[in-house]
């Protein structure tokens, strides 16, 4: 049998270390703005009593997306025997474990009442899609964590069952992660049953995407050697769905633009003369899928690994702005409560409210990026995540002493036996 | 195990529903049901019902409309594209829903019912300021505490500040003794006697009557809520 060695990174030069205490110390700027927000109380951030749900909320769903993601294509590549993406089968469930606690890290964060931490799991709400997500992520998270566990141990049987888990439990967590906004009926921006669909497929790609980025710089400041087959083959699945997103964004507009109930809603978003346009127009169809349908279209460029990264990267930032569209304008349009009259108040309403992140938000979001960012890079210091070659090596190499030998060459499979 | 089980539960909308019906939610009340008629036709928007609820519930007015917490609030109306249409004053609170959304959304069960009399309430003991409820809710009744509240801001010493960072809202002055007659800061001190609180399935009181014989109407009735402040002449 053909197969990848695994084995951790040294992890020893000083460019390495730079990196750690860098993203170290911008993640405890999360730790520390957390904090303040925590004793201080939200009227520091750009929240309001209308928009409650800000940038916190966004990248919560966008690292929830990841996450899903990167297990779904992890697990699907284990499911379907797809033995040359297994080159990313380890990373991709590290990652998608790690999304997942960056997703509940900012989450929770964003909580007023963060030290309540533990009341969902026994006040449990079964009409509550986030009560009911306390359950779906921590068993979601178990998975996951097995999951990696079996494909260290390289236990096909259970890497496998576990994969089918992980695979059903990704869509879970998504689907569950899209009903906590698509079930409000109070608004009319939120109710939709596209939500849950539309954050699934929006995960699977910007998941792709995510592992060819991750992928490739790992290996680059590394430099160890990957197949570029690897990404040709990964960008092809790419494009399709991302095609897909295309779709579900454009029929979920044309839809509220037919109703006249969310005309004026919809025609705000598109035409609207504010931000939210840049967003929809520029972020989400521009960057996020026009562009890279082109890059990976045009023969001059699909072939080429710097365009399908930039491609990559493009669509992770339209995959944020359609996070942006599905959470912040059902909260910045005014609520109908008196139809047919125009209506002021002290309390703000019929008024179009803005939101702008403050800088203690800011510290929060750069902050959970470095987060993940460093423990990413500690992961793959102290556990066997990457090929020692990302090229599919052929069976004359690999028979069964020589794995033994090869594995004992470069570091031992058993994680942390070689981590400081 | 039990993680799977809420997965599976959570597969569709419509399992919770059933799920929500098993546990014995929602029916009709029999007994004893606070509501309350606001009479548009009356109120002349002077705003004394938003200054008497501060004064007897603590709810600040920090100065910054962005975080400005309001249990009742006097709207200003005007009817939409009919020229010379005169502008309309309407109270607006929570409507204490007896299928209330924020209760289905809380995580926690923070918001729940009052089994007694029917009033929505939170347990701030209990709320972890997810703010979905804020959310939720189709009538902008809750609102969340963003700033500690100054001692000055402590108006009435027998009810606690609102906790900072949890949802608040609307209790029909719970802490009174409605059930002895007495009634929530707004229906006293409203100079106009545009607002009416009362037991709902009481055949004898005022809100029952006004409810019996006039044309009422409750906001957004689409969403089929069943809320418990009804409307005159809006």
């Amino acid at each position: 049998m053909a197969k990848y060695y695994f084995s951790t990174i040294e992890g020893k030069s000083p460019r390495y270390w730079t990196w750690v205490v860098l993203l170290g110390l911008v993640a405890l700027g999360w730790l520390a703005a957390s904090t303040i927000r925590f004793y201080t109380g939200f009227h520091i951030t750009g929240l309001s009593n209308s928009v409650t749900w800000g940038g916190a909320k966004v990248i919560f769903v966008l690292f929830v997306g990841l996450s899903a993601g990167s297990l779904m294509i992890s697990g699907l590549a284990v499911l379907f025997n797809q033995k040359e993406y297994k080159v990313l089968s380890r990373v991709a469930a590290f990652n998608a474990v790690l999304f997942m606690v960056g997703a509940l890290a900012i989450l929770i964060s964003d909580w007023g009442r963060p030290d309540r931490l533990f009341l969902p799991f026994y006040n449990i709400n079964p009409r509550s899609m986030l009560s009911l997500n306390a359950f779906i992520y921590s068993t979601y998270m178990t998975i996951g964590v097995l999951y990696l566990w079996a494909q260290f141990k390289e236990s096909e049987k259970f890497a496998k069952i576990l994969g089918i888990a992980a695979v059903i439990a990704a869509l879970f967590v998504h689907s569950g992660t899209g009903f906590i906004f698509g079930i409000i009926n109070g608004r009319d921006m939120f109710f939709s049953s596209m939500t849950p669909l539309a954050f699934v497929v929006a995960a699977l790609s910007s998941g792709t995407a995510l592992a060819m980025i991750m992928l490739h710089l790992t290996f680059k400041y590394t430099d160890r050697e990957i197949d570029r087959r690897f990404f040709l083959n990964l960008s092809k699945i790419m494009l399709g769905l991302i095609i897909f997103v295309m779709y579900i964004v454009t029929i979920e507009r044309l839809t509220h633009l037919y109703a006249p109930e969310f005309q004026h809603g919809e025609t705000f978003i598109m035409f609207g003369g504010n931000f939210l346009n840049f967003v929809l127009w520029g972020q989400v169809f521009l960057i996020g899928l026009i562009l890279p349908i082109i890059i990976l279209l045009n023969p001059g460029t699909r072939q080429r690994i710097g365009w399908i990264l930039a491609a990559s990267a493009m669509h992770v930032v339209g995959v944020l702005g359609e996070r942006i569209l599905f959470i912040i304008p059902g909260q910045v349009l005014p609520q109908p409560i008196l139809p047919g009259y125009e209506v002021t108040s002290g309390f703000g309403d019929g008024v179009v409210w803005p939101y702008i992140p403050q800088f203690v938000e800011w510290m929060q979001f750069v902050g959970i990026f470095s987060l993940i960012g460093l423990v990413y890079i500690v992961g793959i210091k102290v556990l066997p995540l990457l090929p020692v070659e990302g090229v599919y090596v052929k069976e004359a190499h690999a028979e069964e002493p020589a794995e033994e030998e090869a594995a004992e060459s470069v570091g031992p499979a058993e994680p942390a036996a070689e981590g400081a | 195990m039990g993680g799977l089980l809420a997965a599976v539960t959570a597969a569709t909308p419509a399992s919770q529903l059933v799920l929500a019906k098993a546990m014995g939610s929602a029916g009709p009340r029999t007994k004893l049901q606070y509501a309350m008629v606001v009479d548009s036709n009356k109120c002349d928007g002077c705003r004394v019902c938003e200054d008497a609820c501060r004064r007897e519930n603590n709810v600040p007015l920090y100065g910054d409309q962005r975080y400005d917490i309001y249990w009742i609030r006097v709207a200003q109306a005007t009817p939409h594209e009919l020229p010379g249409a005169e502008e309309r004053n309407v109270p607006l609170l929570c409507v204490h829903c007896e299928d209330p959304p924020c209760v289905h959304v809380c995580p926690t069960k923070a918001s729940f019912v009052r089994e007694t009399d029917g009033i929505v309430l939170i347990d701030e003991h209990r709320c972890i300021g997810c703010r979905y409820c804020v959310i939720a809710c189709p009538y902008r009744a809750r609102a969340i505490t963003f700033k500690n509240i100054p001692d000055e801001m402590w108006t009435n010493r027998e009810v606690p500040k609102l906790m900072l960072g949890v949802a608040t809202k609307c209790t029909f002055c719970a802490h009174r003794k409605l059930d002895e007659g007495e009634l929530p800061a707004c229906v006293e001190e409203c100079p106009m006697n545009a607002l009416t609180f009362g037991n709902k399935n009481d055949p004898s009181s005022d809100v029952a009557q006004i409810i019996a014989e006039e044309r009422v109407t409750v906001l957004r009735p689409n969403l089929e809520v069943k809320p418990n402040v009804f409307y005159l002449g809006v």
